[in-house]
């Protein structure tokens, strides 16, 4: 998963439970309920297309002889096989 | 000299049928030894277990005896790191090995290659010893257990890269959770010096930046395969991970120390990765609902507006006649041009309830049904949005993207959200 297409998806939830409730208060105008609704909207487009194309990567972990780090693709996984962004 | 002379001063070859031609100690037990080991087999031999003693290099030494005899055993430390556990004096165990002679000495022994308890007798041993030190360090404690991440984007993995587990592990984490990054931590997970290899691979992945949580998993195997999830080394690093660890030994009856310390024990490889990785079919179930929610409240919003529009438009004729019929009187013939004034205005007010109306329907959740959602009402347009609104025998209407259908219930199934 790359840092650009990062998405707090429970963030999204909790805002859409938000506007759920808000959308629920009787004395709500009809322009303040159509501006919630949009972004509820808005919302829910954002979170399903994130979770239609948010893609990890599967690395395997080296630790080198001198303590450091490295990753590289798994051999034998089709982990990077729909991964936009690995290297 | 003659030939006769030569043979007479020459030594006899040593064969022990006289004190002339006796052999040495070092030929008796040599041959004494080969003649063991070319007749008699590897065997087991049944004991009770006395003199167990260790030496640095790790090397048993033991006496296996019963109520007639007993003989010397040596166990070397390149078989012996097996065990489990050194048993304890008096306990009855099967050795496999070799019955040979220990040449310096003269010494008739077994040189051990295997040594079983009865039944499980070692393994229990030790796990119990171990398992007893842990609970007496409140190791074992539920109140230690720290919770899973609910939503992880980074998840690191620790078993063998060529195991069946890893294979489970992320065929599962791909189908229900895609975008969380794996890292895998490769270690040895059986035999002499897994339980070490275990240990740095946790350290590595619960270190690594940005790690929710760590799965540590083998598949099924013999208790002795599974052993190193038990020993010590791999126990202690487990309970010292930096991220809550999910850890998965064995088959669903195989219960390890690792596991028991683990934050969350699962039965199998798989069953660890469904409790990590969130399902995005629940996930977009839950978008789904989200959709209907805010729906449902636009809906009653405008239900609401359209009311008090209504009660507007019902109102206002009738208080603009009575103003008129005020004005009318006040006016007394000469506000001809009043009515005409009034009419235009009410046009107006009605011109811009329709553009109202028109944005209402334009964002209301029925253009959402060009998504392929259908909404029920029942014959009355009440909408039905709960399997308690539809009775068995009931007529209601499903409304479509493209018109709407007349539909009977049959049957209806609750399902808890």
């Amino acid at each position: 998963m790359s840092d650009g297409d990062a998405l707090d998806f429970e963030e999204t939830l909790a805002e859409l439970e938000e506007i759920a409730r808000a959308l629920d208060r009787d004395d709500l105008g009809l322009d303040e309920a159509i501006a919630l609704f949009e972004r509820g909207i808005a919302r829910l487009r954002e979170a399903n297309e994130w979770l239609e194309t948010a893609s990890g990567r599967v690395e395997e972990i080296i630790a080198t002889s001198s303590g450091r780090i490295e990753t590289r693709p798994l051999e034998g996984t089709n982990g990077d096989e729909t991964d936009g962004d690995s290297g | 000299m003659t030939d006769g002379q030569m043979a007479l001063f020459e030594p006899r070859k040593p064969d022990g049928r006289t004190p002339d031609t006796a052999i040495s100690v070092r030929a008796l037990n040599h041959g004494a030894k080969r003649l063991l080991e070319d007749h008699v087999p590897d065997l087991w031999v049944r004991g009770e277990v006395t003199k167990w003693r260790v030496s640095r290099p790790g090397h048993r030494y033991f006496t296996l005896r019963d109520d007639a005899a007993s003989v010397d055993c040596v166990f070397f430390a390149g078989d012996a790191w097996r065990l489990p556990a050194d048993p304890e004096d008096g306990m009855e165990v099967a050795v496999f090995g070799r019955p040979t002679l220990y040449e310096a000495q003269g010494r008739f022994q077994i040189v051990v290659r295997r040594l079983e308890a009865t039944g499980d007798g070692l393994w229990r041993l030790a796990f119990e010893r171990l398992h007893r030190k842990l609970a007496e360090e409140g190791l074992l404690d539920p109140a230690r257990k720290r919770p899973l991440p609910s939503f992880p984007r980074r998840v690191a993995v620790v078993t063998s890269r060529s195991g069946a587990a890893l294979h489970d592990v992320l065929s599962v984490l791909r189908r229900r959770s895609p975008w969380i990054d794996v890292l895998v931590c490769h270690c040895r997970v059986q035999g002499e010096g897994a339980a070490l290899e275990i240990r740095r691979a946790l350290q590595t992945a619960g270190g690594l930046s940005g790690v929710d949580a760590v799965i540590l998993t083998r598949g099924g195997g013999a208790t002795e395969d599974l052993w190193c999830f038990n020993e010590e080394v791999t126990v202690r690093a487990v309970a010292g991970c930096q991220v809550p660890v999910v850890c998965a030994i064995g088959h669903e009856v195989d219960v390890t120390l690792a596991e028991l310390v683990a934050d969350r024990r699962a039965q199998t490889p798989s069953v660890a990765a469904e409790l990590i990785g969130p399902d995005a079919a629940a996930l977009r179930d839950r978008l789904d609902g989200a959709s209907l929610v805010l729906a449902r409240g636009l809906r009653r919003s405008v239900a609401r507006g359209r009311e008090r529009l209504e009660r507007y438009a019902r109102d206002l004729p009738r208080s603009m006649r009575a103003a008129l019929g005020r004005a009318r009187g006040r006016l007394d013939g000469h506000g001809r041009d009043l009515p005409r004034g009034v009419r235009a205005a009410l046009h107006r007010g009605r011109g811009r309830l329709r553009a109202v109306a028109g944005r209402l329907d334009a964002l209301s959740p029925l253009a959402t049904l060009a998504r392929g959602y259908g909404v029920a009402t029942d014959p009355e347009g009440r909408l039905l949005a709960s399997v308690d609104r539809f009775e068995p025998g009931s007529r209601f209407h499903l409304r479509l993207r493209d018109g709407s259908v007349e539909a009977t219930t049959d049957r209806t199934r609750k399902e808890t959200p």
